[in-house]
């Protein structure tokens, strides 16, 4: 049945929106404790006493202006979409902040109901809200709640069903003052005369009016497409606003504000009852361990070091087992599987779906790993401190503290990261961390560093060796993006501003839930990207076939590797040998790296078929490790290593960089100028070694 | 906009002593904090405890209720004063 009714959940970060969400529609989200974690509009639909309601949860924001991607996103639904109900989840522990986004809800004309969360929380620090004077004073209705437990959404979802029932109340008029409001009916009239409330069905003219007067761009190129006679009435705001600045000797932004702030207190004092805040005093006391001078930096390394640790060492185990179930899986089929039979269809199976899509699924235990660490870092609150903590460091790569959270998560893999990008109020940020990240080595890159290093290097220099790769991927990282900062990306930081949540202890439920909500989607560009590249690198594989002869009594393996020498990717590799013979690669390594473009870790699986040409057919089958040993030297080990790093990122990476940045030039000019960059580097590395007397 | 002439008795947030309790007198930043600042519930009037301010990274302070971390750039357009002690 599809849904009769539209119920947006608004509210700020940290407000526990999400957790109530949760609640409310049944579906496994995630709840963040670090602001801004709801970067994607997710929504689930709950039956009402028979109607279907859609419930939407927005992102989390402070308000609803055009400065960042967050605030837009949201206005945009609520413009875009008009829900039938706004919930205004509201943190009843910090009330007149939280209402500003109220506030900003009611000016808009939405239809609201107010959600005061966290109402335990705030009993226990002596905040005493008396929901109903409130209620009666903004002319909402308002539900105490307590997102996580559940408690009062019963009582909550009855208001909003009568709320569905019943005519929306009038948008909220907070008198601005006689200056301003001269002002604002000045515009308001124009807006009516143009007939904009026809044009964008409902708005309320003096919402417009007031957002002219504040200057938002983004609301007037809105109405731009859809009026012609718009720049006359920006025109006439942007006066109001130059006489509005001379008369008050300060910005539209903050002189409404403060009357914003004037009928908040006006609406909340009489009804609350407040002794002085305790909710900071236990979570400055961490602070002052955790953000200090001597000791936060320290911590934070070892926190890192203990991510890493974890994430790997532990994540070893199950990968271990899923390794030898898929190995099993596809020996299996070999096994049972006549010869002679539909061996294409075999091969396909085994050779393309199976190593392909398995390939990837085995890091899957590493990545939940990482992002319940990482989830385990936000959920507390300690995120924020990082940002804190790093902030200068990230400032020296002309980016800001915020940029590290999605930095982090690229070290698991770069597609999640992309998407964490979103909490960037500046689109210039957002760009050049989304450049970036492709250096930053994701969990993919590991399996191929594991195969290089102790193929080419002594034991006691495999550590370092992974530590100087990481290593290289970050300053790098850093050249580029200070590189871009001062020619392509020139201009003024955006503002840095953030809110440290007080800490929480997560549930562990949240956590698991958080961390496999990510882990579904490194499982579903398993499913869809990689599976359809790794049948189309099978077919690339396998066409033209050679003859039957050809491969007639070889081993699999090594009737594999015939094929893939005589098929279009051998026959490409070998047409990419004039390219790559400078930097040390045969046409073996190209035919991988082609895999590996579209994910890196194919690469390992890709080099195990093609080197097995090598192996004499009557000689038992050695490991691929020996078989690179034996085959390359290590300054092309070396090289390859560079290559890996920096070249061509995959294609989901691709993928998401064009949906989130909406152009196609981007994710292009990334995956060339990264290509590029690459090749050069790897050349140096080749000539210097040469000049030392290595060989290629 | 206001001119960014400061007072003898303001400075600005950047330079203030961790420990300090400050009222925000106003900003000379653009439009994009000045909005954010405000949707935080920092407005020119607004007082606040400056909890951290080491002379390089951001400036974390204190206000009823959050805790902000404000860049140094920005702290650095945010013009306060002292707050008159509580009486």
């Amino acid at each position: 049945m599809k849904p009769r009714f539209t119920v947006c959940l608004a509210g700020n970060p940290n407000s526990g929106k999400t957790s109530l969400f949760n609640h409310i529609t049944g579906l496994r989200h995630h709840t963040g404790n670090y602001p801004g974690v709801t970067v994607e509009i997710k929504e689930g639909v709950l039956e009402l006493e028979g109607t279907p309601v859609r419930f939407v949860d927005l992102p989390g924001t402070y308000n609803l202006s055009c400065f960042s991607a967050e605030e837009t996103v949201a206005r945009d639904f609520l413009l875009d979409h008009r829900p039938d109900l706004v919930v205004d989840v509201v943190d009843a522990t910090n009330l007149e902040r939280n209402m500003y986004l109220a506030v900003q809800l009611m000016e808009m004309g939405m239809p609201l109901v107010i959600a005061l969360n966290m109402s335990d929380v705030a009993e226990r620090q002596g905040i005493r809200i008396d929901h109903e004077l409130l209620s009666a004073k903004l002319g909402v209705p308002v539900v105490p709640t307590v997102g996580h437990r559940g408690r009062g959404i019963p009582e909550l979802l009855k208001v909003v069903r009568g709320s569905l029932h019943s005519p929306p109340s009038p948008a909220l008029r907070i008198n601005y003052g006689r200056e301003i409001e001269k002002e604002i009916e000045g515009i308001e009239k124009a807006v009516r005369e143009i007939g904009i409330e026809g044009g964008d069905d409902g708005l309320p003219p003096r919402w417009i009016a007031i957002k002219l007067l504040e200057g938002d761009e983004v609301l007037a190129e809105r109405l731009s497409r859809i009026h012609k006679r718009i720049p006359k009435l920006l025109g006439k705001a942007a006066e109001a606003r130059k006489r509005i600045e001379g008369l008050f000797r300060d910005t539209v932004e903050v002189v409404l504000a403060e009357r914003r702030y004037g009928f908040i207190s006006g609406a909340c004092h009489p009804a609350v009852v407040c002794t002085p805040e305790a909710r900071h005093r236990f979570s400055d006391k961490i602070d002052v361990v955790l953000t200090g001078r001597l000791t936060g930096i320290p911590i934070f390394l070892m926190l890192m070091y203990l991510v890493f640790t974890l994430t790997f060492k532990l994540g070893e185990i199950p990968m271990g087992w899923l390794e030898s179930a898929f190995a099993g899986l596809s020996s299996w089929i070999n096994d049972v599987w006549e010869p002679g039979r539909m061996d294409m269809l075999r091969s396909l199976i085994t050779d393309g779906v199976i190593s392909g899509v398995g390939g990837v699924l085995v890091f899957l235990p590493n990545i939940f790993i990482l992002f319940l660490a990482i989830s385990l870092l936000e959920d507390t609150g300690y995120m924020a401190r990082a940002a804190f903590l790093m902030d200068r460091f990230m400032r020296f790569m002309g980016l800001q503290g915020k940029s590290f959270i999605p930095m982090l998560i690229g070290f698991g893999c770069t597609v999640p990261a992309v998407m964490a990008t979103r909490t960037l109020e500046s689109r210039r940020d957002r760009l050049l961390t989304i450049l970036v990240l492709p250096l930053v080595s994701c969990g993919a890159r590991l399996p191929v560093y594991t195969l290089v290093i102790p193929a080419f290097f002594p034991a006691a220099w495999q550590g370092p060796m992974l530590w100087t790769i990481y290593l290289v991927g970050i300053l790098l990282a850093v050249l580029i993006a200070r590189v871009l900062r001062s020619t392509l990306f020139k201009g003024e930081d955006s503002p840095f501003v953030m809110e440290l949540p007080p800490y929480r202890i997560p549930t562990l439920r949240t956590l698991f839930i958080h961390a496999w909500d990510r882990a579904k989607e490194y499982l579903y560009k398993a499913g869809t990207v990689i599976l359809a590249i790794s049948v189309l690198l099978w077919i690339l594989g396998n066409f033209p076939a050679p003859p039957e002869e050809a491969v007639a009594g070889l081993p699999p393996e090594r009737a594999a590797a015939v094929r893939t020498e005589n098929a279009a990717l051998g026959w490409i590799g070998r047409a990419l040998e004039p390219f790559s013979k400078p930097i040390g690669f045969d046409w073996k390594i190209n035919t991988a790296l082609l895999g590996a473009a579209a994910a890196k870790e194919v690469f390992v699986a890709q080099m195990g078929i093609i080197t097995s040409l090598e192996n004499a057919p009557d000689e038992p089958e050695k490991p691929l490790r020996d078989r690179l040993k034996d085959e390359y030297t290590p300054l092309t080990g070396l090289s390859l290593l560079i290559f890996i790093l920096i070249a061509s990122p995959c294609i989901a990476t691709f993928a998401v960089v064009r949906k989130e940045t909406g152009s196609w030039l981007l994710p292009a000019a990334q995956w060339t100028g990264l290509t590029v960059l690459a090749w050069v580097l790897s050349f140096l590395v080749v000539r210097c070694g040469i000049l030392f007397g290595m060989t290629t | 906009m206001t001119g960014s002439r400061v007072a003898p008795h303001e400075f600005s947030l950047s330079e203030a002593a961790a420990g300090s309790s400050v009222v925000l007198v106003r900003f000379s930043g653009g439009r994009a904090l000045v909005a954010r600042l405000a949707a935080l519930g920092v407005v020119p009037g607004t007082s606040f405890t400056v909890l951290k301010n080491s002379f390089f990274g951001p400036v974390i302070i204190a206000l009823e209720g959050s805790r902000l971390m404000v860049g140094r750039g920005e702290a650095a357009k945010m013009i306060v004063r002292a707050a008159l002690p509580a009486t």
